[in-house]
């Protein structure tokens, strides 16, 4: 083979190695901040690119070794041919990395992974959430939206029996609690109302995903107790009507972020459902007994709530006492302690 | 007392929710919800019978594309496209394309009012439509109770005089 030309195969081969080793590596690093790289990292398979810069080098190694031997046509045919197989092999590794880099790729891949298997609580779904976790911006909401196309799917098909959600709901939450910014909340919001929606017409609500849902909605909401989130706490209370662990949640972190305006709306909320509803919640009595810890003021604008609702001082003592012994049991004894203080002024 | 339904259509651009909100919640009188979008709003329109809507006249589109595209052709601004007139002109202006399938109940002017700092500015479009209660933001922090009491009154749901 003659010799310059057998060089310059050698020195194209490894120009194109370098380029796939150090290319990508920069734009990842340059792109991507450190945990989502870490997943990155993860999804491409190291072991076949070794396995070709492997064969490269032998291939280099084979053409400067034999650079100005005379091998017949046939032989140098044959190595320009394994030459353009590297060449081509390597297009595959880049379009490979491409794809693997490129997070809005990832994320439809991942998808598509979730849902030819017909299983949600795959691998891949704790891939999706665990980058759902670490990006930013429209990524994150785009992971969001996927979420709750996924549960839209769930809940649309005919097997779906008010329990297949969890896995879902909860990746939903914890994407959210990491880094939510206020249009990840609302995203998370209409995932979360549609899919209470659903569950109503079905007679769900009381299922595991009903429940799984109030509790999403009450963490979201009571980590949404916040000025940079606006109104969030408030929506987050109203997506799923006439419940009271949700108002109740919200209301206790507003009430210690002494935000008192989205506590007012809890306690409305809460006296709404007992009202509606007929009963005397323990966490009515208990968010009652928060207002009373916080103030005369507050004392006073809470227990209106409770005389509206035309109980016999009798029945609110008993439903009081009742609630303290259940805090008691939760061990949420700060509140126990409350609805005890405020039980001892009750007239 | 049976709690009255009612829907605030707001967009809370300047955290004026919580301010106007509380005075409602306080009297414990309404079940008060909300939608942050027109696309929303219809969606709750839909879904619900409300003793009485509120609207704001500046409201971002949502997801419904019908409303993102007039929402771009105003110049992305919900100033300029208010959206919020647009829907009560859809609802209950005669110009129901976009929203067909409502309930009757949602078609009834008497239901709605516009609490806006534009509500000055359109009251002639309003009149037009039949809305009878507008408010003005800069009224205070009981103008919201106040307008929704005026529209309850207008249909002898209430009696707050």
């Amino acid at each position: 083979m003659p010799s310059d030309e057998s060089l310059v195969l050698a020195q194209i081969l490894l120009g194109l190695l370098l380029f796939t080793v150090g290319i990508p590596a920069l734009i990842v690093e340059v792109r991507v901040e450190e945990p989502l790289r870490r997943l990155l990292h993860k999804r491409i398979r190291l072991k076949p690119i070794i396995r070709l810069g492997i064969f490269t080098l032998l291939v280099v190694a084979v053409l400067i070794l034999l650079s100005g031997v005379d091998l017949g046509a046939f032989i140098e045919i044959l190595l320009k041919i394994v030459v353009i197989f590297v060449v081509g092999q390597f297009a595959r590794v880049w379009v490979y990395i491409y794809k693997n880099v490129s997070v809005d790729r990832v994320i439809d891949r991942l998808v598509r992974d979730i849902t030819a298997k017909r299983k949600i609580n795959d691998p891949e779904l704790d891939e999706l959430i665990r980058f759902g976790e670490h990006l930013k911006g429209g990524e994150k909401d785009r992971v969001i939206r996927v979420i709750g196309d996924l549960c839209g799917r769930v809940q649309n098909s005919s097997d779906y029996n008010g329990t297949q959600l969890k896995e879902l709901l909860r990746g939903l939450q914890r994407v959210v609690v990491v880094n939510g910014m206020l249009a990840h909340h609302q995203s998370a919001y209409v995932v979360v109302e549609k899919c209470w929606q659903l569950l109503v017409p079905k007679k769900l609500v009381d299922d595991w995903d009903g429940r799984v849902l109030r509790e999403v909605a009450g963490v979201l909401g009571s980590l949404a107790v916040s000025p940079l989130l606006g109104s969030m706490p408030q929506r987050w209370m109203s997506a799923i009507p006439y419940v009271v662990d949700v108002p109740y949640q919200v209301g206790m972190a507003a009430i210690v972020a002494t935000e008192y305006r989205i506590a007012i709306e809890a306690l409305s909320r809460i006296s709404g459902t007992a009202e509606a509803k007929n009963t005397l919640p323990p966490q009515l009595i208990a968010l009652v007994a928060r207002f009373h810890a916080a103030g005369p003021s507050a004392g006073r604008t809470a227990r209106e709530f409770l005389d509206k609702l035309d109980r016999t001082p009798a029945a609110i003592r008993e439903a009081t006492e009742s609630a303290s012994v259940e805090f008691t049991r939760n061990c949420d004894y700060a509140t126990a302690d409350a609805i005890g203080t405020f039980l001892e002024t009750y007239q | 007392m049976t709690r009255k339904k009612v829907l605030w259509i707001e967009d809370d651009a300047f955290n004026e929710l919580g301010m106007f909100a509380t005075p409602v919640h306080l009297t414990g009188e309404f079940d008060l919800e909300y939608a942050l979008t027109a696309t929303e709003g219809v969606q709750k329109l839909k879904g619900c019978e409300y003793d009485a809507v509120v609207v704001d006249v500046r409201i971002p589109p949502g997801d419904d594309k019908r409303w993102i595209k007039i929402y771009y052709e105003a110049g992305a601004s919900n100033k300029a496209a208010r959206l919020g007139l647009r829907l009560l002109k859809n609802i209950i202006g005669g110009d129901r394309t976009w929203t067909r399938d409502l309930p009757p109940a949602a078609l009834d002017s008497k239901r709605y009012g516009v609490l806006s700092m534009d509500a000055d500015d359109v009251r002639p479009e309003l009149e037009a439509i039949g809305a009878e209660c507008f408010r003005n933001k800069t009224d205070g922090s009981q103008v919201l109770l106040a307008l929704i009491r005026e529209i309850l009154v207008g249909r002898n749901l209430g009696d707050y005089v």
